[in-house]
Formats: structure tokens, sequence, C-alpha cells
């Protein structure tokens, strides 16, 4: 009987095979850190003194991220197999050097000689909605099919960037190469589901049984958004090497003649072509395995890992352990990789009869600052109207 | 359950308690480069006046140049305006002759017979009887075309009697008079006048008054007849009254002013220039003004011409129009005709004078056949004046001229430099350039130079005597118009003390000078245009091989800065130094009052290069000036100027350096900052 809870419970959380007709809500919204914990973050207020930006730059790696997620939808399942939801998907996701960041916090004195690498650099943005039809075909494969409607998107890319102060300063250069893809930002505040693409989406899962547990592949947000012909596209390969101005009168300078070479570079790194852009959604691929624990505490295990092209540099793998008493399943696991710093993830569901509520977190650190690398919520809530 | 409530409300405690947000602030550390220049002699001095030219060993000689003399002799020849004034009066003027005719015709007086037009008709044949006072009438005589009224002081009245009719007329007497008076004017008394002859009486009108309105009185006039003979009657034939009145000497009346000629001269004007001898002028600023005043109420008309002033071949020449007066008052009218860019003539009519222009005036009125007051009062009163004329080119014998002048100058290129120096060589060359057609003469008779500390008088042998230059050319139709004429004398440390003059470090040099055209009695022929004179420049010549210490070179410039978030900053002068001369650099941050706000000092000072043996650079060398600011918000936002105070030394001290033209500074300003980022 645990075992079947198990599964049932797996089940729910995934929300994959239904034999209910059902209406549910869910919404879950988090930022992601993968360097700086809250304790530091604290710290970081105000004015920084040299000792809070070394502790800043201490806490930092290579390659650090830091994420933005908002998501929210309304899905209808049928009893008959087939259902249908609603939802919008905010992401930003960074990824930036420890070289950018020491850059920005010390300045280049400290780094005259040196020849400062400050890729990479991506940030990917986006906010689009979506409406999908799924169809549950048998017990073990489901697939759906969405349409999608883009308001916002950014995408930018530093594939190489180099940053070089000469020991006395006679010379600054820096060499770049990015790549970046926007839509109008214009109307950002004022109309955030502005239409500014559409796209579409697959996803199938493949459920089996396996030992005494279940296994299940799928592959979600297999798709792209098409993004109109405003949507700014930028290409950028520069280099540029500054050693003063030359000043033919040296003594009638004055500090407007650097501001004008300031916008002159900035108008050459701001060159860009509006035309339309087609955006890949950020697919993941997931395997999770869930096995039965026939024990009084713990009533079962699972271990996934979970991979989203373009956003994360390596999988993310999670391990979870099951607890039932009655109507409430809790859910605690374990992740590491992924975009956001290793932690504790928590899940409570309360399966009433009618009514389910479901509560979770991937940031269960949230509540010690010292190892809290963000704070994540999600709340689900499901009307069951029948079941068969 | 509990255990997940508490959990929960752990969770959203630690959400409620937000950090209070404040945005972070933090210093960066940067330096970076600000500016570079390259620096050689040519743009270390910005000056139109100071050249440098390389010798033959690559040296440079710094070439100085200071206009001292630049005077031209424009004023010598202005010509001053010149009048001439016409006043005519009506007792010149002549009046044609005045005729009025009336005639009876034969087919009048056979009208005038009961049944004569059957009797005798046209172009019939009939003897013709005789008849009395057939003619007895009083017939109007209308001069009013030629005058309402006219008083005479003199003239004549011819009254001729023509018989055209085709029978002898007798007893014929005929009173002509004013109509309406009583008095006659003439009487005719004819016993006899055959058919086809005429008869003419005579009267004075001295002293008469006649109206335009007369009649003539037939008192009697007998035909004859022709019998037995008849003759052909035709009605055309007449009796003809014909009244002339001539040799008009009018004292006033309402007349037609008849076409008359006022007056018509030729003029010759003449300007006094003094000694100068003008054959041709092209004029700058000059015309001709009119002044006409009439008290005759017809237009009158002038026309004036100076032939021998053209523009592109066509001769000067205007026409004027002066109004009729109103009646009892007289009209003034004033025109001004402008012949700048003429070229005028000043030989006279046939080219045999000199400083003269000829002229054709001319004044008529044509009758405009309107009737108008006359009277011997009129008058016509016309004043034509030359205006005083500006030439842009003279040409002739430009006449002799002495100038006397002081002038100081400034010379505050080279009171600049404080310290001393000692000049290897120098030479200073006095150039004379004459654009004009004559030969002058200058005299310097005192050249100084004065200084803070001194005052120092030029001496030179050379100077005892004038120095004396040759006419210009003029080069027509070409470009440049003018070749001057150009004389140089060298002064140097052997055949003057013009060293200690420059050495002296002068803020000014004093000029006194005499300067002579046409020196000599040639009277040659010359020509003077307008802002060619003479001049006399300074052209100081300095190898550049000197020794010095502490030159002290100043400058001040106007700077803007706006730069915020900006705490303790320092400059970084980068140089690389090819010169054999070491370098203090100050600068000072000066306000709106030239206040000092802060001063930027180093210890570090730019070296001056490697030498060899005999001073010339083998290597440049580096070095590595640091200012600090100590308060650099402050003092760059209050900042509006910089004065700069460099102070020079020769290297090695003790022996001349030599200054190469591939020497050069580079220069280049780094700046290191703390920038507050937001």
């Amino acid at each position: 009987m645990p075992k079947y809870f198990s599964i049932l419970l797996v089940a729910l959380t995934l929300s994959a095979y239904s034999q209910e007709s059902s209406l549910e809500f869910n919404t879950d919204i988090g930022l992601f850190n993968s360097s700086i914990n809250s304790q530091l973050l604290s710290q970081s207020y105000g004015f920084l003194d040299a000792k809070e930006k070394s502790n800043i730059i201490d806490a930092l790696k290579a390659e650090n991220n830091i994420a933005f997620e908002s998501n929210n939808a309304f899905l209808y399942q049928n009893k008959k197999g087939w259902g249908l939801s609603l939802s919008n998907h905010i992401g930003a996701y960074a990824t930036y050097s420890k070289s950018l960041v020491e850059l920005s916090l010390l300045g280049n004195t400290p780094f005259k000689g040196e020849n400062l690498k400050l890729d990479p650099i991506d940030i990917t943005a986006f906010n689009y909605s979506q409406l999908d039809f799924s169809y549950q075909w048998s017990k073990k494969i489901q697939t759906s099919v969405g349409l999608i409607l883009g308001h916002h998107f950014l995408d930018a890319t530093v594939n190489e960037a180099h940053f070089y102060t000469d020991p006395q300063a006679a010379f600054i250069n820096y060499q770049v190469d990015y790549e970046a893809h926007f839509t109008d930002t214009t109307d950002l505040s004022q109309k955030p589901f502005s239409k500014n693409g559409y796209g579409a989406v697959f996803g199938i899962s493949y459920k089996d049984s396996i030992s005494n547990g279940e296994i299940e592949l799928s592959i979600n947000d297999l798709g792209f958004i098409g993004w109109n012909d405003k949507t700014s596209n930028m290409h950028i390969e520069s280099q540029y090497e500054f050693e003063g101005i030359n000043v033919d009168d040296f003594i009638s300078f004055s500090d407007s003649i650097i501001r004008n070479e300031i916008d002159s570079l900035q108008s050459d790194l701001q060159i860009n072509i509006k035309e339309s852009y087609s955006w890949q959604l950020p697919t993941k691929f997931r395997l999770s395995i869930n096995q039965p624990l026939y024990n009084s505490f713990i009533q079962g295990y699972s271990l996934s890992i979970e991979y989203r092209i373009n956003l994360y540099d390596i999988p993310k793998l999670t391990l979870e352990v099951h607890k039932k008493m009655k109507q409430h399943r809790l859910a605690l696991g374990y992740h590491i990789g992924g975009f956001e710093h290793n932690g504790f993830q928590f899940s409570y569901l309360y399966a009433g009869e009618k009514t389910h509520f479901h509560f979770y977190t991937k940031q269960f650190n949230a509540g010690i600052p010292s190892v809290s690398y963000g704070l994540h919520i999600g709340i689900g809530i499901k009307r069951v109207f029948s079941s068969s | 359950m509990k255990h997940t409530l508490s959990y929960l409300f752990f969770i959203c405690f630690l959400f409620s308690c937000r950090h209070d947000f404040e945005k972070p602030t933090w210093d960066t550390d940067i330096i970076t480069p600000i500016a570079f220049t390259n620096l050689n002699l040519s743009n270390i001095v910005k000056d139109s006046i100071i050249q440098f030219d390389t010798l033959s060993d690559n040296s440079l000689k710094l070439i100085y140049q200071k206009e001292i003399i630049n005077y031209n002799f424009d004023s010598l020849i202005h010509l001053k305006p010149i009048s001439t004034t016409k006043n005519v009066k009506l007792e010149t003027i002549n009046f044609s002759n005045t005729t009025v005719t009336h005639s009876i015709t034969m087919g009048d007086l056979i009208s005038s017979i009961d049944f004569g037009t059957i009797l005798f008709p046209d172009g019939g044949t009939a003897v013709i009887p005789a008849y009395s006072d057939l003619l007895n009438e009083t017939f109007p005589i209308d001069a009013n075309d030629y005058f309402e009224e006219m008083t005479f002081t003199d003239g004549y009245l011819d009254l001729t009697i023509e018989n055209g009719l085709p029978t002898d007329l007798n007893n014929v007497v005929i009173e002509l008079r004013n109509e309406g008076q009583t008095n006659n004017i003439i009487t005719m008394n004819i016993p006899l006048l055959p058919s086809g002859e005429s008869e003419t009486s005579t009267e004075s009108l001295a002293g008469q008054t006649l109206f335009g309105n007369l009649e003539a009185e037939i008192i009697s006039a007998d035909i004859v007849g022709t019998a037995p003979n008849p003759v052909t009657i035709n009605y055309s034939d007449a009796l003809t009254a014909k009244i002339v009145i001539r040799d008009i000497k009018l004292q006033e009346g309402i007349a037609v002013f008849p076409d008359q000629e006022i007056f018509d001269e030729d003029t010759v004007v003449a300007f006094d220039v003094g000694d100068v001898k003008l054959k041709r002028v092209l004029v700058a600023e000059g015309g001709v003004e009119v002044v006409g005043v009439s008290t005759i109420q017809d237009t009158l008309k002038i026309e004036y011409k100076i032939p021998g002033t053209t523009l592109n071949g066509q001769p000067f020449e205007f026409y004027f129009e002066l109004p009729p007066a109103p009646e009892g008052g007289s009209i003034t009218e004033t025109k001004l005709f402008d012949f700048s860019g003429y070229e005028i003539d000043m030989t006279g009519k046939y080219g045999d004078t000199i400083n003269t222009i000829y002229t054709e005036s001319r004044g008529w009125i044509d009758s405009s056949g309107v009737v108008t007051h006359i009277s011997l009062e009129d008058s016509v009163f016309n004043t034509i004046t030359i205006k005083k004329i500006i030439p842009e080119k003279a040409w002739g014998y430009m006449g002799k001229d002495t100038i006397n002048e002081s002038q100081e100058l400034d010379f505050g290129d080279f009171s600049d430099f404080s310290g001393q120096f000692d000049l290897e060589h120098i030479e200073v060359k006095l150039l004379t350039e004459n654009s004009i057609g004559a030969k002058a003469d200058v005299r310097i008779n005192t050249f100084k130079s004065t200084s803070d500390q001194n005052e120092i008088i030029f001496n030179s042998d050379m100077l005892s005597y004038p120095i004396s230059i040759g006419s210009a050319t003029e080069n027509p139709n070409s470009k440049p118009e003018v070749t001057p004429s150009a004389s140089t004398l060298v002064f140097n440390e052997v055949n003057s003390n013009i060293d200690e003059l420059i050495e002296n470090k002068p803020h000014t040099l004093g000029v006194d000078f005499e300067l002579l055209l046409n020196p000599d009695d040639n009277q040659d022929d010359g020509f003077l245009f307008k802002n060619y004179g003479v001049k006399s420049k300074l052209q100081i010549e300095i190898p550049l091989s000197f020794s010095g210490s502490n030159i002290s070179l100043n400058d001040t410039v106007d700077v803007s800065f706006s730069i915020d978030n900006i705490e303790q900053a320092s400059f970084t002068l980068l140089t690389q130094n090819s010169y054999p001369i070491d370098a203090e650099i100050k600068m000072y941050l000066l306000d709106q009052n030239n206040m000092v706000l802060e001063s930027l000092l180093s210890e570090q000072i730019v070296q001056a290069s490697e030498v060899d043996a005999n001073g010339k650079t083998i290597s440049s060398t580096s070095s590595e000036l640091t200012f600090a600011f100590n308060n650099i918000n402050e003092s760059l936002s209050l900042c509006k100027k910089i004065a700069f105070e460099v102070a020079l030394n020769t290297q090695p001290s003790n022996q001349f350096v030599t200054i190469y033209s591939n020497y050069a500074m580079d220069l280049k300003l780094v700046a290191n900052f703390n920038y507050t980022l937001e």
C-alpha cells in the first residue's frame, strides 16, 4: 500500500497520467544565486568598504549564476485523458564571471599589466504565455502540444571579452565579441503582455514500471518562439585601444573631449538591426526514478536528473525522500547542479477527497542566511471533480 | 501539521524581515590615459610671427618677425570738393515771334448778301458790283494759345491786311485793340487795297499790355467791284488780317514758356593737391551733387557730363529734371550721382593739364505748351558740386611728403621668459618694402628695447644713413597688382649690439622714424594705391644654440570640467624627451577670479635627453611626474583656468646646446582617481 501511495504521490507531483477530472492552479516564484548567500547579501547594501568588497569577491567562483523565475498555470484535466492548460512563464537567467565583478568593484588600477578575461557573460530573459493541450495516450505515454504568445525577450551572450591596462596606464584596451537579441522594450512597464512573438511547443513523457518503482522520461518545452521584426539584433566584434585623446593643442583640453570619445564608442557598440528572430525554448529533459521504501518513517525516494538546454551548464541532480501521513505528503530533497546553488528543497501536499493543496520550495535553506542562496516558493491548489 | 505550520510561519517571517534597502555604492580605483601629444617647437610656439627653419645640419633656427613700420599715404591725394554755380534770370530769356491770323472769306461776304449765294454761286462767274459797308464788322483775334496776358518792355506788333478777294477795296479802316477796351493798339487806314495785294502797319509794344483776347474792327471797307468784267467766284478767297508780335522783351506775363536754353557750358574743375601731379585716378568714393532752385513754372532739364570719367568705356553723365515751381514760390531739388569705380582722366579736355576734370553742363526748358506765369524776377539757381574724391588708385607724380612718427611696439613674446639665457649667435634683418610707385627714404632715428630692468639703445653704423628704396612696380591686370621694392639691412652681434637688445627680454620696442616720399627732385611719374604703403619689419633669426638656466615659461589656459563622484585623484605625466633640456612643471588651478584653488607640484622633473660631447641628443629620456590633488572635487568644479609654469635648464649646464629639427617631447597625461559608483 505505501508503494502505491508513493507512486501516487509522485504522480500527483508530476501531474502526468490522470484518472480524474480536475482543475488546478499552480504558481511559483523564485530568486536564485549560485555564489552569494543571504548573509553576504545583507551586508551588501549602502557603502561597501574594502572588506565587504573582498568578501563578495571571495564568495564568487569563476562563473556565477543568478536567476529569477515566475510561473503561473491553470490546468484542467479530464478523466478521459485530455487536458488543457493556460500558463505564463517569466524567467531571467544571468551568468557572469568573477573577473567582471572584480573589475566593477575594484576598478582597473589593481589589475595593471594583467589581461582580464571577463567572459562568459550570458543573459537570457523571457516572458511568454502558453496554451497547451495534452493527451494521455496510455498509461505510459502522454504528449502535449501548445501555442505560445511571446511578450518580451532578451538573449545576450558575450563570447569573448578581454580588458587590459598597461602597467603605466599608457593605454587601455578591450576586445569584445558579443551577440544580443531583444524585443522592443519601450512598452515594457505599460504593456507587460504585449504581442511580440508567436511560437509552438511540444512535450512528451514516458512512464514505466521498473522493479517496484517507476521510471519516467520527459521532454518539455521543446519548441521555439519567433519574435517579430522589431526585434533588435546585435552582433558586435570590437577591439579598441585607448591611449588618451590626441590633442593638437595639449593645453586646450577639457573633459568634454573624453565624453565625446565615450559617446563615439558607445554608438559603435550599440549598432543593431531590426529583424525577426527565432528563439529555441530552453528544452527540459528529465529522467526520474521513483522507488518505494518499506520504512515506517520514509515511504519512498526519488532520484531525478534534469537538464535545460542553454540554461544549465551541468544537469541538476535531485534526491528526494517522501513521507506520507494520511492525506499529507511530505518530501524533502537535496539538489546539486542546475542553475542554482546546491541546497535543500521541500514539498508539502494535502490531498483531500476533493481538494488538494500543494506548497513547496526549492530553497529550503532560506531560513539559514549563511547557506541560503535564494528564495523560492510554489503553491498549487487543485479541485477534483470526479475520478474514474 | 503543527510543525509544518510553524515552519511556514517562519518562512513568512523571514520574508517580512526585509533589510531596509539602501542602494549599494562603492569606490573604485580607476587609472586611465587622458590625453597625449607630441611637442616640438613648431607646436609649442603657435604664433604666426614665429617660424622655424632647418639648417643644413638639421639644427633649428628660430625666425621671429615683428612689423615695426606700416604706413600708407592714402590721405595724400584726397581731392577736396569743388562747386560751380549758375544763376540765370528771365531777362535773358528769348521768346519767339507770335503770329495770329484771322480771315474773312468770299463765302462769308456773299452769305451776308440777300440772295447772294444764288446771284454769286461758288465757282461761277459774275460781275461783282460795288458795295459799301459790306465788310464792316468786329471780329475776335484769339491769341490764348500763346499768351493770356503780356506786358512788354519792348517789342513790335505788325498788322498786315492781305486782300485775297477778286475785287479791289478802298477806304479800308481797321482798328486792333484788346477785347472790350476802347484804346486801340494799332489803326490802319488804307485808301486803296488792290486785289491780291497787302498792306502792313507796325506798332511798338513797349509799355503796352496785350491780352490773349484781341479784337479787330473794320471801321470801313468799300468793295470797288469788278464791273464790267466778270470774275470767277471762289468762296475761299479771303481778306486776311495777320498779327505778328515780334522782338518780345517781356516784363511779366501769363504765357506759354517757350523752348529755351538756360545754360550750356564747359567747365574745367581744378583740384589743389599741393605738389602732387595727378594724371589719372580710380575713384573709391566720389560723386556729383546737383542742387537746383527755380521759380520758373516749367520743367528745367539739366544734363551733366564728365567725358574723361569712364567706367568700362562709358563716360559719366547724368540727366536731371527740376520740376515746375509752384505759383508764387520756388522749388528746390538735390540729387547725388555716384561715380565710385569710375576712372577719371585728370589731364583735361586735350590731355595737356594735371589735377583737372573737364565737365560739360547744359540746362534747358522744353516748352510744355502750358500757359504759365512768367516774370522778369523768375530765375534758375543751379549748383553742381564734385564731392570729395577718395581715390582707390592714383597715377602721376605723387609729390614730396615727410612723415615723422614714434611707435611703441609690444614685444611680449620674449618677455614671457624669465631666467637667464645666452645666445651663441643672432642675426636681425630689417626688411623694408615700398609698395608705392615713388621712391622713398626711411631713416630710423632711434631704436630701443625696454624691459622691466633695462632700456638698451640700438647702436649700429648702418643706421647712420637713410634706407633708400626704389619705386614699386605696377602689374596691370595681374596678381599681385603691385610688386614692392625691397631693401634689407642685416644686423648681428658683430656690426651692432642687437644681441643685447634681445637678451634684455624686452616687453616693448621703441621706434622713432622718418619716412620721406620722393626725396629727390626728379618728379617722376608713379602711382599710389590705397592701402599700399611702406612697411618695415624686423626678422630675428636665432640659431637654436644656447645655454640657459631657469628659463621660465608661463601660460594660462581656460578649461572646463564637470566631474562628479571623484575622490583622491592624481595626474601622472609620462614624458619621452629628446630635448637636452630638463623641465620642472608646476600647475596651478585657478578660479574665475584667478585665485589659486590648488597647486599641483611634482617631486620629479622631466629629465633632459642624453647627449654626446657636442651636446647632441643620442637617446631620449623617459620620466614620470606625479601630481596629486588635495581636494579634487572642489578644485575641478571651481577651476576655470590652469596656469602652467615651466622652468627649463639646458643640460649640460655649462655648454651651448643646439636644438635639432627631429627633437620632440612625447607627453601623455594619465589620471588615477578614486571614483564612487552607485
